[in-house]
């Protein structure tokens, strides 16, 4: 059995999302065009990032964030395969491993969001709190990876590319990553919502 | 694709959408670009050499259009007064403007650069400003009002250096009276040094000046030693930025950057440029503009993002 190899079809990156043709003029000035992007990524941002953190309330916290750190840090974003969404995931796992950091910066702005309905428990809505929890014990490189490359279903190629580090870099983190998972679990979550066993 | 359907995500929407608008118009800092402009000036009057000189074509530019483009020089809720000039030349071009019109306070020229090259520009034969097209096309250029000049007829030179192409619209402006600091800001300023918690507190009040004029400030670092933040277009044209920012800001902003210009990020970036040309920064952050100047790079293209 190979319990963490992904299920594409349940969490994959769509590509070929048309990001490039917004991102340009997003970074011009066409606000509207950011607009777009974030519609076509909050949903998955938001997904993931309840994923990271126990509670909703932070988990909206770091998709705002993500979102703000796109404008901040917008010289620095990749765009791998016409998709923004790696680089968004890559720093809400960022985010959400240092939230008083990321929240400190962005208190006021914050402060100026309206308060979200209540949410559904992230843990029955999108998979076991055994596998969140066994994510949160990873460091934050192999978190990172394991969101790209199992949950999200990136190829270690297109991980690197994100990541700005050689293949084999991710193929190693990715390696190590599995084996520590794989001490944490038991095998009945393996095969849960959260990480899907592939088909043989 | 997700369309927010919950406030909050609409109203983060709307914050984003708001905040990448404000790409379009760089993040405060008003000293550099007071320097820089000081920096053009010295530079191009010491090229010296005027090249023979020659009527421009005049251009029938819509009216409205050229009233449109040169009030855009000029600070918001400006009026134009009387009917535009526009010129489109390559090379030396002369406008006769005539007497100033009642009421007009000022002349607002708008310029763009069609061809490489640097503009003197006098107004009765007194250098007034100075414009550097580079050579990367039509873009480039600037705008100023200048304080109108006394009674009698006034003509307005375009002197190119080296046959600068380049298209300016004018037209004599009434500017509003500038907005007065507030009791607080004048308290802030008294003793001549602005404090971290000054700062803040000025910044503050601009903030809720502009939030009750409808207007959001986007990207606030809190944690910054220099307050990097961005507005819309529509809260500059509408006023509201200049009367915030003039009555809550300006002083205490100006100098509380004067105190830690050099820490800026502004400065770091131009900083980052001159290293990647493989000059060393001075330290001062004058001389860095003018170190910039004289390698001839462009420093809006230090701070491009992406």
């Amino acid at each position: 059995m190979e319990p963490f190899r992904a299920e594409r079809t349940v969490h994959s990156v769509t590509v070929d999302s048309g990001d490039s043709k917004d991102w340009a003029p997003a970074l011009t000035g066409n606000g509207e065009a950011f607009g777009r992007i974030f519609d076509r990524h909050v949903g998955q941002v938001r997904r993931h990032s309840r994923r990271l953190v126990s509670e909703p309330a932070d988990a909206e916290d770091v998709v705002a964030i993500t979102f703000m750190e796109a404008w901040r840090n917008r010289a620095r974003v990749r765009v791998v395969n016409d998709s923004v969404l790696p680089w968004l995931l890559v720093t809400a796992t960022n985010v959400a491993h240092n939230t008083n950091r990321s929240s400190r910066r962005y208190r006021s702005f914050l402060a100026s969001l309206p308060v979200s309905e209540p949410a559904p428990d992230s843990f029955s809505e999108h998979g076991s709190a055994e596998a969140t929890q066994a994510l949160a014990q990873l460091s934050l490189a192999h978190r990172t990876v394991v969101v790209l490359c199992i949950v999200e279903g990136l190829s270690e190629r297109e991980a690197a590319a994100v990541l700005a580090v050689p293949q084999g870099t991710v193929k190693s983190r990715l390696s190590r990553a599995k084996e520590r998972l794989r001490g944490q679990l038991t095998e009945p979550n393996i095969t849960g919502p959260f990480y899907k066993e592939a088909e043989s | 694709m997700n369309i927010p359907s919950n406030p909050r995500d609409a109203e983060l929407r709307r914050s984003l959408v708001e905040t990448f608008n404000s790409a379009a118009r760089p993040t405060r800092q008003p000293w550099r670009s007071a320097s820089l402009i000081a920096a053009l000036a010295l530079a191009s009057a010491a090229t010296g050499a005027l090249s023979a000189t020659a009527l421009a074509q005049s251009t029938p530019y819509d009216a409205e259009v050229a009233t449109s483009l040169a009030l855009s020089a000029a600070r918001p809720n400006s009026v134009a007064i009387g009917e535009p000039f526009a010129v489109e030349s390559v090379g030396t071009a002369i406008i006769e403007l005539g007497e100033v019109p009642d009421a007009a306070t000022g002349l607002a020229i708008r310029t763009q650069c069609m061809q490489p090259g640097t503009v003197n520009v006098t107004l009765d034969s007194t250098w007034i400003s100075s414009f550097s097209c580079d050579g990367e096309g039509p873009g480039g250029g600037g705008g100023a009002v200048h304080p109108a000049p006394g009674p009698g007829s006034n003509t307005l030179s375009f002197v190119s250096v080296d046959e600068t192409g380049f298209k300016a619209w004018i037209v004599w402006v009434k500017e509003p009276t500038m907005p007065q600091k507030s009791a607080q800001q004048v308290s802030e300023l008294a003793d001549g040094i602005v404090f971290r918690d000054e700062y803040l507190a000025a910044f503050n009040r601009f903030v809720g000046c502009m939030s009750a004029a409808g207007y959001f400030v986007a990207a606030i670092d809190p944690t910054a030693l220099i307050l990097n933040y961005s507005i819309s277009e529509d809260a500059v044209r509408s006023g509201a930025d200049e009367l915030c920012y003039e009555s809550q800001f300006m002083g205490v902003d100006a100098a509380w950057q004067t105190q830690n210009e050099d820490s800026s990020e502004t400065t770091q970036m131009l900083r980052e440029c001159l290293v990647r040309q493989g000059i060393e920064p001075a330290e001062p952050r004058v001389d860095i503009d003018s170190q910039l100047e004289a390698a001839g790079i462009d420093p809006e293209a230090c701070l491009v993002y992406g």
